[in-house]
């Protein structure tokens, strides 16, 4: 089947609506990375075997239409933490820790009866049970653009897309939009780039277009690296179509006729579903010469990266796209202008990519109300850390990292306390609770010493060590430093050798970590390395009595640098023999009913033996 | 707005030094010109900057934009008016105090690094960590790519970087060159040269020497004006005779003067000429540098140290043994390794091709530069295919040829291309393309060998194109009363390939006069043929009362000093050989006569005598020098001796 015209894409997506409003309940199951590992497939598979057994009238797919229920796997829902899910159509119910085994009580109660399966429920923490998502406060504060109908479209269904309304904004920019008027209006929303920059996106196409060249090029980075991050991931699992879409319009504007999706090859299922996507439309006509009949000529192509952190810097995602090795270069001369293949070029990240059929059909001004003066429209995150509902997230730009991490995410695990949040991911910086007012913008997060990244939010408690999470990520950045400039390479060597000795303890001038980087940041080539020293940097100006701890008292008070922590049993032992039990290096030993002692000599600070004492009498 | 070609002058100010210079000049290109110094150990000026050491930071400001201020990499930041750098603002170098302190801990033998330390007052590194010696500063890999064959790389990332071949085995393109050794500034990679055998990144390369026939050298020294690094040397010998000598030590086996050679006395070592002519019949033949990037060819490719070792010889054997077409590959003349290699292949190309279609087999040798690095592999694949469709080539055959360089080797390949009855050189086309009258006349004016000389040695007559000559010729005859039709040959003499007389022959028929261009030709033609032919100088000494100077004047103005005397056709000077008597007689006699009408000028133009001795004199010739004063001397002679 091949969509010659607009008109047939028009009167394609009038047959596919009719066929999704034949089913009378639509099952979604939840298919996203973290569902799928507790087992979302059997559910799926178990749902179907009860509709046999049941004798329930359903399909699995949208070309087969039938009076019953549309069991459909879907992208992320979002909140990953209670998955696998499984929502209910038209009734919105939305079930949680779903198993195998609870697939014939569904299709019994919900399907067959059209009555809600309690047990599955959301519970509230005031008791009320929760059923539909508009009533999860997780979902109730969410303003959903680019994961729009990520947990409710089949994501390898053209079809389910092209009845969503997908293509409409294609469709809408090739039947008589000028390449000029579509990046003035992805100017006037506002847009800017959410791989971490921020810079304007509008901005960047006009220059691209602008900027001479025998051949233009556009590319969809989903290079996802920071630690914790999960929101490309979530996008091109749940909804490629959107994806594709963004980066067609985006090759008409700027006058592109081949793009490269860039994808880490530890992304597996979004490489697949990607392909497949990218397959169908092939087959389609929405991809390829003369797309829609309407003269436009574009070839997309799936380009997976080897698994270096650098190659989401956009100079060396287009050095690896070459075939060369990963290195940034200096960006004196931007990518706009001479990008891969010394072409002009337009980089942008995927979640920028699947923000822009939504401001087609909508209009800028619709995308430009949301969010503040500097940042518009919404942005996704992966919540995750010491709080109770991780999950993926999209909320409007300027919502406040309070809310995020309270009416989102529930507060804070085991009734803790709240201490930071790191965002933006490694070269990111984190921000203390004291702080939790500011909203998630790009001007804020900056000012406060932090940056609004890709989308990774990570919540601490007071259990986290802030040396220990500076460390941590200089050393994350340290592996994934591409040697090419001195700063980065040896300076991260440097720092992390810096920062070892004072979990360690030893004495160490807080003068010389801020001049080694600031010469880091100043010197370094490019984005990895100039913000690299983050987390670092925001660590000491918020937390510097953590670092004096550790420098002048040997202590270390979250309790996470082994060297400063010395575990002993208190007065209160019962004398249970438990964490004699446990202890793996026999430094524990006492008498039955006696308080126990243990060996500091033997001991190797695992922290089993805190575990499993009844009486919480071993502490640190 | 920026599309002008030619860069605007802007000025900027250097640590309050006011400076100008074209825009895009990097900061740190104009520091040096201007003997500011900025520290780098990353930074070569035949290299493409990278900003990898990042000691050059500096502190950029304008005045236009208050408050804008950045520290940026000067050997990658191209200048704008107005811009004012700071290369020592406290900021910047404190940095570099970092950036040293970090470089001596990694590397702190090496001199480089513990020099520049010094000067920034860095003495001892805080927390030493020697893990090697290298700082990384790429240049060897840099170099290797840019100039050589992109043997290596750097493996891994972060702190476990390291320069080496991919899966650090003995890299398969590696030629050898030990460009990444010298350029190293800490010594890091480990080479040696010795007796013609180098060894490094665990290969050993004998190198690809030039081998030299003493007995066939001329020591004419075209082979020391090629060279890149002027490494030939042309030496007197106890007996009087010059020979060339090449030191092997310091040759990098190019090959280009090999391929120049015109006596056949060089070969090389590995790349000689038997290996290089044995062309591939029936197929498109794709000739290679060794640092062309373009591998996606769908045939066989002879890589060449350098295309510029490719000889006219070389393309003729691989036609004539049935190649239907050569590419090729070169790289941009900016990009070649050795300064002249791609314009001498050419050169080259462009002569094998005018040959080619002299005695009929069309253009069939095209030539590509790869730019940069990447070629789009399709335009190359449509290339082929072009080359694919051209008409067949008509020759496929294996003749065996004594000589195997050199102008011998030419003029016997050209001979036994005229010989091919199957190519029929088309006359008509090549006179219409040179706008010469085509209709039959009754006398025929036989080009002969000078076509040939033309393209192998340039013009016959300085600044006059084969057409020209012609037309003074036909002019000439035209002025005596005989209409002359053109007669397009490679010729019968020795010259431009000895032999054709016989093909001619048929062509000729009974053709009752044949005026020659060139009067070995003449004489050739009478005397293996049988055909009545006459020189033009014959005919001009005949007629040399009737000669009228100012008639001859065609091409020039009549000013033009060295027009003044056109006795065009009145000295042989073959080989420097003494004239007889009684055409030195008539010589006098002219000279005397054109010194009269105040001339300052003689022409000499028996075609190969001259030829050569142009070629031997051409400007920047070492023998400029020494024969024209021979010349002078001969034609002094002459007039004494009677």
């Amino acid at each position: 089947m091949k969509l010659t015209s607009i008109g047939a894409l028009n009167q394609w997506r009038q047959q596919q609506q009719a066929a999704l409003a034949q089913f009378r309940t639509r099952v979604q199951v939840c298919c996203g990375t973290g569902c799928l590992a507790r087992g979302a497939e059997e559910v799926l598979q178990a749902l179907q075997q009860a509709c046999v057994a049941e004798g329930v009238e359903h399909s699995l797919v949208l070309a087969q239409p039938c009076q019953g229920v549309y069991l459909l796997p879907t992208g992320c829902h979002g909140l990953c933490q209670m998955g696998p899910q499984v929502r209910i159509w038209p009734q919105d119910w939305v079930y949680h820790h779903v198993k195998p085994a609870d697939a014939r009580e569904i299709v019994q109660v919900s399907l067959v009866q059209g009555k809600l399966v309690e047990r599955l429920v959301y519970r509230h923490f005031d008791g009320s049970l929760r059923p539909t998502a508009t009533q999860i406060p997780f979902y109730q504060h969410q303003v959903r653009i680019a994961t729009q109908d990520c947990g409710a479209l089949d994501p390898q269904s053209l079809e389910a897309y092209v009845a969503a309304g997908g293509f409409a904004a294609l469709a809408q920019v090739l039947s008589g939009l000028p390449p000029g008027q579509v990046i003035s209006m992805i100017e006037e929303s506002g847009l800017r780039g959410r791989g971490g920059g921020g810079y304007p996106t509008g901005r960047k196409w006009r220059a691209c277009a602008q900027a001479p060249g025998q051949q233009r090029y556009i590319i969809g980075n989903g290079d996802e690296g920071d630690p914790g991050a999960f929101m490309d991931l979530a996008l091109m699992e749940g909804v490629p179509y959107r994806i594709i879409e963004g980066m067609i319009i985006g090759a008409y504007a700027v006058g592109a006729r081949s793009g490269y999706l860039y994808v880490r090859n530890e992304y597996p299922l979004a490489v697949q579903r990607l392909q497949q996507a990218l397959q169908r439309c092939y087959a389609a006509g929405l991809l390829g010469p003369d797309i829609l009949g309407c003269g436009l000529d574009f070839d997309l192509q799936i380009n997976r990266g080897g698994g270096a952190f650098v190659c989401g810097e956009s100079s060396a995602l287009m050095r690896s796209l070459e075939g060369r090795v990963g290195e940034p270069r200096a960006k004196y001369i931007h990518s706009v202008v001479k990008g891969l293949y010394d072409q002009p070029t337009v980089l942008n990240n995927v979640e920028t990519w699947a923000c822009v059929p939504a401001i087609i059909t909508k209009g800028a001004a619709w995308f430009a109300q949301l969010g503040t003066a500097d940042s518009k429209g919404t942005k996704a995150f992966s919540l995750v850390g010491k709080v109770v509902h991780s999950g993926l997230i999209e909320v409007p730009m300027g919502t406040s990292i309070q809310d995020v991490v309270f009416k989102i995410g529930g507060g804070i695990i085991a009734d803790g306390t709240f201490k930071a949040v790191q965002t933006g991911g490694p070269s990111g910086g984190c921000i203390p609770a004291h702080l939790a007012h500011l909203p998630l913008e790009y001007a804020a997060l900056n000012q406060a010493g932090s940056m609004m990244g890709s989308g990774g939010l990570i919540v601490m408690d007071q259990h986290t060590c802030m040396v220990d999470l500076a460390k941590y990520f200089i050393h994350f950045l340290l592996e994934e430093s591409c040697g090419k400039c001195v700063p980065c390479r040896e300076g991260l060597r440097r720092l992390h050798l810096l920062l070892e000795r004072i979990t360690q303890g030893e004495a160490q001038d807080l003068e010389e970590i801020r001049q080694l980087c600031q010469a880091i940041k100043i010197g370094s080539l490019c984005g990895l390395g100039q913000s690299a020293v983050n987390p670092v940097l925001s660590t000491l100006r918020y937390y510097e009595e953590e670092y004096r701890a550790h420098i002048q008292e040997q202590k270390c008070p979250a309790g996470v640098c082994r060297a400063l922590i010395h575990f002993r049993i208190l007065e209160n032992c019962v004398g249970c023999g438990r964490c004699r039990e446990v202890c793996p290096a026999d430094a524990i030993a006492g008498e039955k009913k006696q308080p126990h002692r243990i060996d500091p000599q033997r001991c190797l600070k695992c922290g089993a033996c805190v575990e499993v004492c009844p009486v919480n009498a071993i502490v640190k | 707005m920026q599309a002008s070609s030619d860069p605007q002058l802007v000025t900027v100010t250097i640590d309050k030094r006011v400076l100008q210079a074209p825009a895009g000049t990097m900061i740190l290109q104009l520091a040096r010109q201007h003997g500011i110094e900025i520290p780098s150990l990353c930074d070569h000026e035949g290299l493409e900057p990278q900003g990898a050491c990042r000691l050059c930071l500096v502190e950029i400001s304008h005045p236009q934009w208050p408050g804008w201020h950045k520290v940026v990499t000067a050997c990658l930041y191209p200048i704008e008016d107005g811009l004012v750098i700071d290369t020592q603002s406290p900021q910047v170098v404190q940095a570099r105090q970092v950036i040293l302190e970090l470089l001596l801990s990694r590397a702190p033998q090496a001199p480089v690094v513990r020099a520049l330390a010094q000067r920034y007052g860095v003495e001892q590194p805080r927390y030493p960590d020697p893990s090697s010696n290298c700082i990384l500063c790429n240049l060897c890999v840099r170099v290797c790519h840019t100039y050589s064959t992109g043997a290596i790389a750097t493996m891994q990332r972060g702190i476990l970087k390291e320069v080496a071949p991919p899966l650090a085995q003995a890299p398969v393109e590696c030629v050898g060159c030990g460009a990444c050794a010298t350029i190293c500034p800490v010594d890091h990679i480990p080479w040696t040269r010795e007796h013609g055998v180098v060894q490094i990144w665990s290969k050993e390369f004998q190198l690809a020497y030039p081998v030299i026939d003493a007995a066939a050298c001329t020591g004419c020294g075209v082979c020391e004006e090629i060279c890149p690094f002027s490494i030939p040397r042309v030496v007197v010998q106890r007996d009087g005779s010059m020979v060339v000598t090449i030191n092997q030590d310091y040759c990098r086996g190019c090959g280009l003067c090999v391929a120049v050679c015109p006596s056949g006395a060089l070969d090389q070592q590995y790349f000689s000429h038997q290996q290089l002519n044995r062309g591939q019949a029936t197929t498109v033949q794709v000739m290679s540098c060794t640092r062309s990037p373009w591998r996606t060819t769908k045939n066989q490719i002879l890589k060449l140290p350098c295309t510029g070792r490719i000889t006219t010889t070389m393309l003729l054997d691989s036609l004539i043994q049935g190649s239907q077409a050569i590419l090729v590959l070169g790289r941009s003349q900016e990009h070649c390794a050795y300064h002249n290699g791609e314009t001498t292949a050419q050169q080259t190309i462009a002569q094998a091709n005018a040959l080619a279609q002299l005695v009929g087999l069309g253009t069939r040798i095209y030539w590509r530069a790869t730019q940069g690095q990447d070629g789009p592999a399709n335009a190359l694949a449509a290339l082929e295919s072009t080359m694919a469709n051209l008409p067949p080539n008509p020759l496929l055959a294996t003749p065996a040829f004594t000589h195997a360089s050199g102008h011998q080797a030419l003029r016997e390949r050209l001979a036994w291309l005229r010989c091919q009855t199957s190519l029929q050189p088309d006359r008509q086309t090549w006179l219409t393309a040179q706008k010469l009258p085509c209709e039959q006349r009754p006398v025929v004016l036989y080009t002969g060998c000078v076509p040939v000389i033309d393209i192998l040695y340039g013009p016959v007559l300085p600044g006059w194109e084969v057409r020209s000559w012609l037309l003074q010729a036909l002019a000439l005859l035209e002025h005596w009363g005989m209409s002359a039709s053109i007669f397009l040959s490679a010729g019968a003499c020795t010259h431009g390939g000895a032999g054709g007389w016989e093909h001619d022959r048929a062509l000729l028929g009974n053709k009752t006069q044949v005026i020659t261009l060139c009067p070995d030709c003449a004489q050739a033609l009478q005397k293996h043929g049988g055909i009545p032919a006459c020189s033009l100088d014959q005919l001009v000494l005949s007629k040399h009362d009737q000669l009228s100077w100012r008639a001859l004047k065609l091409a020039l103005p009549a000013d033009h000093p060295a027009v003044e005397v056109l006795a065009s056709h009145l000295i042989t000077m073959t080989q420097a050989r003494p004239l007889p008597l009684e055409q030195a007689h008539q010589m006098r006699q002219y000279l005397q006569q054109a010194a009269s009408e105040g001339a300052t000028h003689l022409l000499v133009p028996t075609p190969a005598a001259w030829a050569y001795q142009q070629y031997l004199t051409r400007p920047g010739s070492w023998r400029q020098v020494h024969l024209e004063p021979i010349l002078l001397h001969q034609l002094v002679q002459v007039q004494s001796s009677q």
